[in-house]
C-alpha cells in the first residue's frame, strides 16, 4: 500500500509529465526538525522531495498570488498552470482566490490531501518548556519529542495549531484530485469557544487581553505576508498619503493594524493558522480573526472557499438582503 | 551637532517653474545666523528638506555656492512631502539638513572643457554647477562650457529666464531641445541623446556630467561612449530613496556604497563596479 | 585581566549593584518568548541557548523619538539617560553590537542616538555552554566563548558564574563589585573545559571569505530564484537579527505639534527602495533577498571590514518559509566550486 507521500509524488509526476501542470507547489523537508519548506517542482526529477505530514504548515495558496505583478503589465502572455498540494484550508483559500478573480479556475489544479493537523512551533516549544526540539517522532496521537538531554511524550493535540483542533475541512471541499480519502479530522473542539469566552469578558478584561497580545507584535508583517488573502499591491498599512495608521510599534497603531486587517479578510479567511505559525513572537492573531469569521458565518451564512459558486460575503449584495443599505 | 536636527529656514520666495504647476523653486533663507555662517556647499550636494508633521525629502541644491542670498531647491510635486512643500507660502518655515553627499569633481575640471547634459527636472544641481562655473571667479578655471538640456515640452524647462540670459552669453554654448515640435518653439527638437550625438562635444580634455531620468541616461551613455568619453570622465548624480541622508539607515545602499555619503555623484567607472546601479 | 566568581544566589545583588548608576537590561521571559528588557530585580531567563529576540533594542529601540516640535520650537529628544548594562547577552549578540558600531559610529557623522545609549555601556555576556543546533557563530569568526564586544564574559559553572574581564570597563566593573569572590585555577580550568565542549558541539564549517566570493560570482544565478520563490518578504529575519540596523524616519502629528521618530525597517519590504517617481530598483522578492544576503556578506565587509552576521541562527528559526541562511551560503559555495 503506497504511503500518502508516494501517492502524492505519483500524482505530481503524472501532472507534470502530461503537461497538465507547469509547476507543482508542495512541501519539502525543512532544514530544522519539525519544519518543512514550500517547494516548487517543475520536473519529474524534483518530485522525490515532496512530503506531507504534520510539519506542512504553510498555506501554499499564498504562492498563487505572491509576487504577482498587478495591473496590465501583470498579465503574462501565457499564465502558468499551477498544481497545489492542498490541505483543506489551502484548497479553500485557492477557491476563494478564484472566486475573487485572482486566478483563473483553469490555471489551478487543487490536489487534495487529507490533513491530520499541523504543528504550531510555538505550542511545541511551550510543551517542552522552551527547550530546543531536535527530534520529533509521531506515533498515533502522540509525539515523541527529544532534545538536548531530554525525551518526552506529548499529546499531538497539545502541539497542533489551535485551528486544527476544530477543523471541519481536512480535505479541500473543491478539488481536482484527491490523493487519499480523509481520515478522522483532528477537529472536534468547539471552534468558537475561545471567541465566546473572550467576548464574555468585561471590557477591561478584553482590553487587557488585546493589550498583552499586541504588545508583543514587532510589525514584521509575517502574518500578512503568509496569508493568501493578503494580496493587495499596496497594503493599507504601507500607505502614507493618506497615512491611515502609524508604522511604529505604538500599541494603538499596532492593534489597529491587526483589527483592520481582520476586517479586510473577514469572510475570506479560511482559518488555516498560517499567520499564527508565521508570527515570530507568538501573537494570537486568531483571537480577532476567528471572531470576524463567527460574525460572517452567523450574519451571512457564508464560509470562505467551500464553493466556487458562492460570492464573497462582504463583496456581494442582493436585493433581498435583510438590511436595506449596503453598509 | 546632531545630524538629524533640521535647521529652521524661512521661505523667501516661491517661483512657479512649469506651466502645469508641478515644478516650483523655493528660495530659502536661514533663520539662524550661525547656521548660515557654517553652511558651505559645493555643486552636486543635496539637503533633506522637512515639513514637520509630513516628513523629509532629499533635494539637490539648485543654487550655486556663489549665490549667497538664498539656498534654492526645485521641487517636483509627486507625493506627500512635495505636496506639503507646494502648499507653503512665502514667510513659512521649513527644516533643512545639509549639505549632504559629495559634489561634482570640480578640481578635476580645471583647465579642461566641461559638458553638461541634462534631461527634465534633473537639471537642478547642474544649474548649481553651471552658475558656479560661469561665475567670474571660476570661469577662467575651465576652458569650454557646453550645456545640452532637454525637456518634454518648453513649459517643462526649468529656469527659463536664466536660460534666455545664457543664450546671449559667449562663454557658454547652450543647446536647448524639446522632445517634439511645439508651437512657438523655434529651437532644437529631438531627444537629448540624439541632440548630444549631433552636437558631438569633443572628448579631448573634456569632462561630461549627465543627469536625467533613467531612460535618458540609458540612451545617452552609449552616445557619449561612442563620441569617445571614457567612463572615468562621465559623471552622474544617482537617485535613490533616502531617509537619513548620512549613511546610517541603509535605504540608499547599493553595493558597498551609500548614495547619500559616497555619492550621489559617481563616475560611470565607479558605477560599472556596482551591482544594480540602475 | 581580572577573573572573579559569583554564587548564583548572589546574582540579584550584582544586578542591584549595577543598577545603582546604570539601567540594567537582561533576558526576560514573557508568554514563552525571551527578549531583553529592564531587569530590575525580576527573574532573568538564562536557560535558553539563545534568547528569541536579540538585545539590539537596548541601544537601538524599535521606535525612538528623534525630535518633538511644538509652538514653532523643535526639541532634540536624543537619549540623555543613564548608561546601560546588558546582562546575559550571548557572545554573538555582543559581537553584533561591535558590528553596528562600525556603521553608526565608524563613519562620520556619528549616529547620536546610538552613541547616546552606547556611551559607557557595559556588556556582560554569558558564554554558551550548550549552543543550539542552529548556532553558526563559528562560521562568522565568533564562538560560544567569544570576547569581541564583551566587557565581562560570564561562564556558567553550575552553582556559580565565573566572570572574566575583557576590557578596561569590565575590569573596573569587577573591581567595583562587593559581591564577587576570588576565582581559582580549577575554576578557570572548568571554564576552559566547558569552552572546548561547547566548540565541539558546533556543527559544520564554512569559509565566509569563500562564501563572499561565491555569492558575488552567482549574482545572476538561479539560487536567488530558488530561495526567494518561497520567501514571503516579511521582516521576521531582519527584526530578529542582532546586526540588522536599517530604519525608517516617520513624522507623526499636525503642522503645529508632533514628533519625528525612527523605526526599524527592512530591505526585505517591497517599498523599501520605492522612489517618489514610482520607480523601484528592487521590485522582485528575488532582488531583495539577494540584497539582504549580499549586504551582510559582501557589501558590508567591503565597506566596513566585517561580516554583518554573527551566526546566531535566529533568522533560521524564525523564517516561516524555512529560508535558511546557512543553506544559502553552503549552496553558494558548492555552486561556485562547480563552475
Amino acid at each position: 500500500m503506497a504511503s500518502l507521500a508516494e501517492k502524492l509524488r505519483d500524482c505530481a509526476r503524472g501532472l507534470l509529465a502530461e503537461g497538465k501542470a507547469d509547476v507543482v507547489i508542495g512541501h519539502a523537508a525543512g532544514t530544522l526538525p519539525m519544519r518543512s519548506a514550500p517547494c516548487f517542482v517543475r520536473s519529474a526529477g524534483e518530485v522525490e522531495g515532496l512530503i506531507f505530514d504534520h510539519t506542512c504548515g504553510a498555506n501554499l495558496a499564498k504562492y498563487l498570488v505572491k509576487d504577482k505583478p498587478r495591473g496590465k503589465k501583470g498579465e503574462a502572455a501565457k499564465p502558468e498552470k499551477v498544481a497545489l498540494i492542498a490541505k483543506g484550508c489551502d484548497g479553500r483559500a485557492a477557491v476563494q482566490l478564484v472566486v475573487e478573480g485572482q486566478i483563473a479556475r483553469e490555471n489551478v489544479i487543487i490536489i487534495g490531501v487529507p490533513c491530520r493537523g499541523v504543528i504550531d512551533p510555538h505550542r511545541l516549544g511551550e510543551a517542552v518548556g522552551g527547550r530546543e526540539v531536535l527530534s520529533c517522532r509521531p506515533e498515533g496521537e502522540s509525539l515523541f519529542v527529544g532534545g538536548d538531554g531530554f525525551k518526552e511524550k506529548v499529546e499531538l493535540r497539545e502541539v497542533l495549531s489551535e485551528c486544527c483542533l476544530s477543523c471541519r475541512h481536512p480535505v479541500p471541499p473543491v478539488h481536482d484530485v484527491l490523493v487519499e480519502e480523509a481520515v478522522e479530522a483532528p477537529g472536534g473542539a468547539d471552534e468558537f469557544a475561545a471567541v465566546e469566552k473572550l467576548a464574555a469578558g468585561s471590557p477591561d478584561e478584553r482590553w487587557a487581553f488585546f493589550e498583552r497580545e499586541f504588545f508583543k507584535c514587532i510589525r514584521c508583517y509575517a502574518c500578512r505576508n503568509a496569508c493568501p488573502m493578503c494580496f493587495c499591491g499596496e497594503c493599507f498599512i504601507d500607505q502614507n498619503d493618506p497615512q491611515w495608521f502609524g508604522k511604529s510599534t505604538d500599541p494603538g497603531d499596532t492593534m489597529l493594524f491587526h483589527a483592520v486587517r481582520v476586517m479586510h479578510t473577514a469572510g475570506r479567511c479560511v482559518d488555516c493558522g498560517a499567520c499564527v505559525r508565521a508570527c515570530p513572537v507568538g501573537v494570537d492573531i486568531r483571537a480577532l480573526a476567528k471572531r470576524a469569521e463567527k460574525e460572517v458565518r452567523e450574519r451571512f451564512g457564508c464560509e470562505a472557499g467551500v464553493s466556487l459558486e458562492e460570492a464573497p460575503a462582504l463583496a456581494a449584495f442582493d436585493e433581498d438582503d435583510p438590511q436595506e443599505f449596503i453598509l | 551637532m546632531n545630524p538629524y536636527m533640521p535647521m529652521p529656514m524661512r521661505v523667501k520666495k516661491i517661483i512657479e517653474e512649469s506651466d502645469d504647476k508641478t515644478l516650483r523653486t523655493f528660495e530659502l533663507a536661514f533663520c539662524q545666523d550661525e547656521d548660515r555662517d557654517s553652511f558651505n556647499f559645493l555643486p552636486g550636494q543635496f539637503c533633506e528638506v522637512s515639513v514637520l508633521g509630513k516628513g523629509e525629502s532629499a533635494f539637490g541644491i539648485a543654487s550655486s555656492p556663489t549665490e549667497k542670498d538664498a539656498v534654492r531647491f526645485t521641487v517636483n510635486r509627486v507625493g506627500l512631502v512635495t505636496t506639503a512643500l507646494h502648499y507653503l507660502k512665502e514667510g513659512d518655515t521649513v527644516g533643512m539638513r545639509g549639505p549632504l553627499g559629495n559634489s561634482y569633481p570640480i578640481e578635476k575640471f580645471k583647465g579642461e572643457n566641461v559638458v553638461i547634459v541634462a534631461g527634465g527636472f534633473a537639471f537642478t544641481t547642474l544649474r548649481s554647477l553651471a552658475v558656479y562655473l560661469l561665475h567670474p571667479e571660476h570661469r577662467s578655471d575651465i576652458k569650454g562650457l557646453t550645456v545640452i538640456y532637454g525637456a518634454r515640452m518648453p513649459g517643462l524647462l526649468l529656469y527659463r529666464e536664466e536660460l534666455a540670459r545664457w543664450q546671449k552669453r559667449d562663454d557658454i554654448a547652450l543647446h536647448l531641445t524639446i522632445d517634439r515640435p511645439a508651437e512657438g518653439w523655434d529651437g532644437l527638437v529631438g531627444f537629448v541623446p540624439t541632440v548630444t550625438k549631433e552636437v558631438a562635444p569633443s572628448p579631448d580634455a573634456a569632462w561630461v556630467v549627465v543627469c536625467g531620468p533613467p531612460i535618458m541616461i540609458k540612451f545617452t551613455l552609449p552616445v557619449l561612449q561612442e563620441i569617445g568619453f571614457p567612463p572615468e570622465r562621465i559623471y552622474t548624480s544617482l537617485e535613490r530613496r533616502m531617509k537619513c541622508g548620512v549613511g546610517k539607515c541603509g535605504r540608499c545602499n547599493i553595493g558597498s556604497k551609500y548614495v547619500c555619503t559616497d555619492g550621489p555623484v559617481f563616475s560611470f567607472a565607479e558605477l560599472r563596479e556596482l551591482p544594480e546601479a540602475f | 585581566m581580572a577573573v572573579r566568581k559569583l554564587s548564583k544566589k548572589k546574582l540579584k545583588k550584582l544586578l542591584e549593584e549595577l543598577a545603582r548608576d546604570r539601567v540594567v537590561y537582561g533576558p526576560v521571559s514573557s508568554d514563552g518568548q525571551v527578549s531583553f528588557a529592564e531587569a530590575s530585580g525580576g527573574e532573568l531567563a538564562l536557560e535558553k541557548a539563545i534568547s528569541d529576540r536579540p538585545p539590539k533594542n537596548v541601544f537601538f529601540p524599535q521606535a525612538e523619538v528623534l525630535l518633538t516640535y511644538s509652538g514653532g520650537e523643535t526639541k532634540d529628544e536624543t537619549y540623555t539617560g543613564r548608561p546601560a548594562a546588558v546582562f546575559g547577552a550571548r557572545p554573538c549578540d555582543a559581537r553584533a553590537f561591535a558590528v553596528i558600531d562600525r556603521v553608526f559610529l565608524g563613519e562620520p557623522p556619528e549616529d547620536p542616538c546610538w552613541r547616546a545609549r552606547r556611551r559607557d555601556s557595559l556588556v556582560l555576556a554569558l558564554a554558551c555552554n550548550r549552543p543550539a543546533s542552529t548556532c553558526f557563530c563559528h562560521w562568522m569568526g565568533g564562538g560560544p566563548f567569544g570576547e569581541e564586544g564583551v566587557d565581562v564574559l560570564l561562564t556558567d559553572l553550575g552553582s556559580e558564574f565565573l566572570l572574566k574581564a575583557c576590557t578596561p570597563a569590565g575590569e573596573r566593573a569587577l573591581g567595583a563589585s562587593k559581591v564577587l569572590q576570588e576565582a581559582g585555577e580549577d575554576d578557570l580550568a572548568a571554564s576552559e573545559q566547558l569552552k572546548g565542549q561547547a566548540e565541539a558541539r558546533l556543527s559544520g564549517s564554512l569559509d565566509v571569505a569563500e562564501a563572499k566570493r561565491a555569492l558575488e560570482a552567482l549574482w545572476d544565478e538561479g539560487l536567488w530564484e530558488d530561495f526567494s520563490s518561497r520567501c514571503l518578504g516579511c521582516a521576521a529575519c531582519a527584526y530578529l537579527c542582532p546586526t540588522c540596523h536599517c530604519f525608517d524616519v516617520q513624522d507623526e502629528g499636525s503642522a503645529s505639534r508632533g514628533r519625528r521618530l525612527r523605526i526599524w525597517d527592512a530591505c526585505m519590504f517591497g517599498l523599501f527602495t520605492k522612489e517618489a517617481s514610482g520607480h523601484n530598483p528592487r521590485t522582485a522578492t528575488r532582488e531583495r533577498l539577494r540584497q539582504r544576503v549580499m549586504h551582510k556578506f559582501s557589501y558590508f565587509p567591503d565597506k566596513f571590514k566585517a561580516v554583518a552576521c554573527v551566526g546566531c541562527g535566529r533568522c533560521v528559526r524564525a523564517c516561516p518559509s524555512n529560508v535558511d541562511l546557512r543553506e544559502v551560503l553552503r549552496r553558494a559555495v558548492q555552486e561556485a566550486v562547480k563552475r
